[in-house]
């Protein structure tokens, strides 16, 4: 009986993979119907599963899937011909092929019905073609008709056992189903592995024997290899998610009577699979908008001047360790008028506030609960969750959302999504004798302030510590007084380590014992019975087997009531007249070989890397590297910009590296040395004659620091241009592109 | 049909339970704790890789524990196929024993250990009292709100 189970619920996998395969490959034969090669596909695989349905007797998918197969056998034949109809046709075919094998995965028999209908309607259109053509009225006598009768399926299939068998004969690597559970039991042995091999390496350093050393070595390379396979086993492509859309795209358009042509780009895209299923309900709710509310009626279109059939792309790509996939639909776009009269409609804001709003906030209000411009609630949306359900989901993954409208050009939807959310980078810190992580991505910087005379660095705003960080008040917590451990007293040490971090709403400060080390830690649940405490992320196992709780940021914010109050009055007023005299920018100062001061607004920064000469790799006349699963042009500032001595690649062995995004790509700025931050106007000087990769000057501490022009050094760095003269002209633009 | 105990001391206290729930015991109470969890919640200990929460028998039921905490033990029992880590200071015989020496607790019993008892066993010269985990952990999450299980990989926010 076990046997039969384990053998039954393989069939339901296989029966469920196969449905899955057919809405795709019907969707795709409807736009090319006379792909026999894709017929043939269809065939074979509606084939096999009535052979294995006719091996556990299920009566109903046997029938079902044979009328379905004959009438699909003629097609294949060319004797007759596929139009909408018929794909509706076999398509819920497959819904109620479906329905049938749901209902054996729940009682394990196949569950009662009449699908009468459905299949006389196949054997209907089956036969009606062939009779109204007449140029093939020979054939029809060589056609069985089909009868319910049992015994006449095998007679009326046009069987073909060869091609069915050689086909899969060429599949030699058939994948091994592996169920998750496995899998993440896997992954926490193979971090247990890790841990242990970080014990043993202590043991090796110290050991002077050199066989013992070189052993541990090696286990120290597989661990590390193993490690990363196994994390590369959770990925899948974002193709496990957008196969199905295809389907539901075609569904709901027919619905709403548009058309919509859906185009996938980057589906092999790989996410970790929690965040896969994570990610589903939210791109299938941004689709049902895109094609209820944003993409016009073929009439519509038509009288606007555009292409009668609407188009939504749904890409995904890597870009900084996150995945970014976006939704672009070419339709109306967002109607700001409508979303103001109906933020006020709903409360959502005032009158008087609404009309100040621009563009941008009112999309933000899109993103608030209860909203939705429709004017009828339609099956597909409108029922007022809406996007707001949306953003939660994808914060909620450590991801981000961004939308941008064009009226009649087109909605554009962008989700940041992190690669996996079990290993993340995390700062340790110490506080009295317990070790504490903070997620990395929440961290703005690390400050450590002295203290002067013994006073605290910090002022006293009424009760409450802040600390005014470059002229921006900012509130302070104790960890040990948010956590309630003992009170510890100030005057303890000379200094205090502040860490100051960014949540959902506030800037704060952390004030810890020490800060320790930034690694990768292995986030673990703490379970249901510590789940009611916000200020924890979760836990991880450091190296020495000990655990160290991983702080929630955001929780934390919200249980010292930091989020709360600064909402309701916030510390930094919107504006302060003085300060907007001369707007600021932040820049970040830099050295090359014989420039000592340049600057790149680090707004265009992406990362600062350090690099060793090894990291660089040959790409044709170019270096590149590759860093973390990102490939990167390498680009050596100093050979672009003026003033620099470009021959001497010098003895440096560590490079830092700006890296930046331009055009879809990833460069690394090599540099000699990296300064400081500096906070200048905004408004520089021109450079009187034209210098090159030099965009203009600023006077900061009466020191004139150049800005780097980085579109022209990249426009350079593409245009081929190993010579150090300056180009006469260069066509940024053609460059660029 | 006899059911087998695994006796336990808090203090000059003996208590049991189950011994089928019992899935080891050991020494290793090297726990984190867990600010700002209940009081009985005594931390986290890493159990080959997989975090087990720690409870303190001796405040949760409310005696006066004897130990040092080198000398505890930690018992790791069975909870809803998830395993939880018993810090107790001593553990003693496995007893096996009938349903005739048994007796549910009298109705004036004390509050706050009611949840976590489910009778006692009357020993020739003592009662020996069940400790029941399940009730323990219902207890617990009663305050304590359970949720739906959450995906190892999903960070609340």
């Amino acid at each position: 009986m076990q046997n039969n189970d384990e053998i039954l619920s393989e069939f339901i996998l296989e029966a469920r993979e196969i449905l899955d395969l057919l809405d795709a490959e019907f969707i795709r034969l409807e736009k090319l119907p006379d792909d026999k090669k894709l017929i043939g596909n269809i065939f074979r695989a509606l084939h096999t599963l009535k052979g294995s349905s006719g091996f556990f007797a299920f009566k109903r998918l046997e029938k079902i899937s044979h009328a379905g197969e004959s009438l699909l056998g003629m097609i294949r034949d060319g004797q007759i011909s596929l139009d909408p109809e018929k794909v509706d046709r076999l398509l819920e075919t497959v819904d109620v092929l479906r329905i049938i094998i749901e209902g054996i995965e729940k009682s394990h028999s196949e569950p009662t019905g009449n699908d009468q209908v459905l299949i006389g309607q196949l054997q209907f259109l089956a036969k009606i073609q062939a009779v109204s053509d007449g140029q093939i009225s020979q054939k029809i006598d060589s056609i069985p008709l089909l009868t319910e009768n049992e015994a006449s399926i095998d007679s009326a299939i046009p069987f073909e056992p060869s091609t069915a068998i050689s086909d899969k004969s060429y599949d030699i690597s058939t994948p091994v189903k592996v169920n998750l559970d496995a899998l993440d039991r896997l992954m926490n042995l193979t971090s247990e592995m890790v841990l242990a091999r970080n014990r043993l390496l202590p043991f090796a350093n110290g050991s002077k024997d050199l066989n013992f050393s070189q052993t541990v070595r090696s286990i120290d390379l597989l661990t590390l290899e193993l490690q990363e396979r196994m994390m590369k086993m959770r990925m899948q492509p974002i193709s496990y998610v957008w196969s199905k859309f295809s389907r539901l795209v075609r569904d709901l358009s027919r619905e709403c009577n548009k058309q919509i042509n859906l185009i996938q780009l980057g589906s092999e895209t790989e996410l970790d699979r929690a965040l896969l299923d994570a990610i589903r309900d939210p791109l299938i709710h941004i689709l049902r908008n895109s094609i209820d509310h944003s993409i016009e009626t073929p009439e519509e279109r038509k009288s606007k001047g555009k292409s009668e059939v609407g188009s939504i792309q749904l890409s995904a790509f890597h870009q900084n360790g996150m995945v970014v996939i976006e939704i672009v639909d070419d339709g109306a776009g967002i109607n700001y008028e409508r979303v103001r009269s109906r933020a006020i409609e709903r409360r959502l804001v005032d009158s008087v506030e609404a009309e100040g709003l621009t563009n941008d906030a009112l999309i933000e209000l899109i993103f608030l609960p209860g909203f939705s411009t429709k004017d009828h609630i339609s099956s597909l949306s409108g029922r007022g969750v809406g996007m707001d359900v949306v953003k939660n989901k994808i914060i909620s993954i450590g991801g981000s959302i961004e939308l941008t409208s064009e009226s009649n050009i087109g909605t554009t939807i962008r989700l940041k999504i992190p690669l996996t959310l079990a290993i993340i980078p995390a700062l340790l810190v110490g506080l009295e004798e317990q070790t504490f992580a903070i997620p990395e991505n929440r961290i703005l910087e690390l400050a450590r302030l002295i203290k002067k005379n013994n006073e605290t660095p910090f002022e006293d705003f009424y009760g409450t510590p802040v600390y005014r960080l470059r002229e921006n008040l900012i509130p302070v917590l104790y960890l040990n007084n948010e956590l309630k451990l003992d009170q510890l007293s100030d005057s303890k040490s000379a200094s205090i380590n502040m860490v100051v971090v960014q949540s959902d709403e506030v800037k704060f400060g952390i004030i810890v014992d020490a800060i320790l080390n930034i690694q990768d830690v292995v986030v673990k649940p703490l379970g249901p019975l510590l789940n009611n405490l916000p200020k924890y992320a979760g836990a991880t196992i450091l190296g020495s087997g000990r655990i160290s709780l991983i702080l929630d940021v955001d929780g934390i914010a919200v249980e010292s009531g930091l989020a709360g109050r600064i909402r309701a009055n916030p510390i930094h007023p919107v504006a302060i007249p003085m300060e907007t005299l001369e707007e600021e920018v932040s820049m970040l100062l830099f050295e090359l070989n014989g420039l000592s001061r340049i600057a790149l607004p680090l707004e265009c920064i992406e990362h600062i890397l350090m690099l060793n000469a090894t990291q660089f790799q040959e790409n044709g006349d170019k270096e590149a590297i590759y860093y973390k699963d990102l490939f990167m042009h390498a680009v050596r500032l100093q050979d672009y910009v003026s003033g620099c001595n470009s021959s001497s690649h010098s003895e440096q062995t560590v490079f830092p590296a700006l890296t930046c995004n331009l055009n879809h790509k990833t460069y690394a700025l090599i540099v000699k040395q990296v300064h400081d931050i500096i906070q200048v106007p905004k408004k520089m000087h021109e450079l009187s004659s034209p210098q090159r990769g030099i965009q203009g000057c600023i006077i900061y501490k009466n020191d004139v620091i150049n800005i780097l022009d980085l579109e022209e050094v990249i426009a350079m760095h593409n245009a081929h241009d190993s010579s150090t003269s300056y180009p006469r002209v260069i066509d940024i633009q053609g460059v660029l592109d | 049909m006899n059911i087998s105990y695994l006796t336990f001391f808090i203090g000059k206290n003996q208590f049991c339970i189950p011994a089928e729930r019992v899935l080891e015991m050991n020494r290793n109470t090297d726990y984190t704790s867990v600010p700002g969890a209940p009081a009985a919640i005594k931390g986290i200990l890493n159990l080959r890789g997989q975090l087990i929460v720690a409870f303190d028998m001796s405040s949760l039921l409310g005696l006066e524990g004897s130990r040092k905490l080198s000398e505890a033990v930690s018992i790791i029992v069975d909870v809803d196929s998830s395993p939880i880590s018993l810090l107790v200071d001593g553990v003693g015989d496995i007893l096996s024993l009938g349903a005739d020496t048994f007796e549910r607790p009298p109705n004036n019993f004390p509050l706050h250990i009611r949840n976590a008892v489910i009778g006692a066993h009357k020993l020739a010269d003592s009662l020996l009292v069940v400790i029941d985990p399940n009730l323990l952990i219902q207890y617990l999450t009663g305050k304590v709100e359970i949720s739906t299980p959450v995906d190892p990989l999903f960070i609340s926010p």
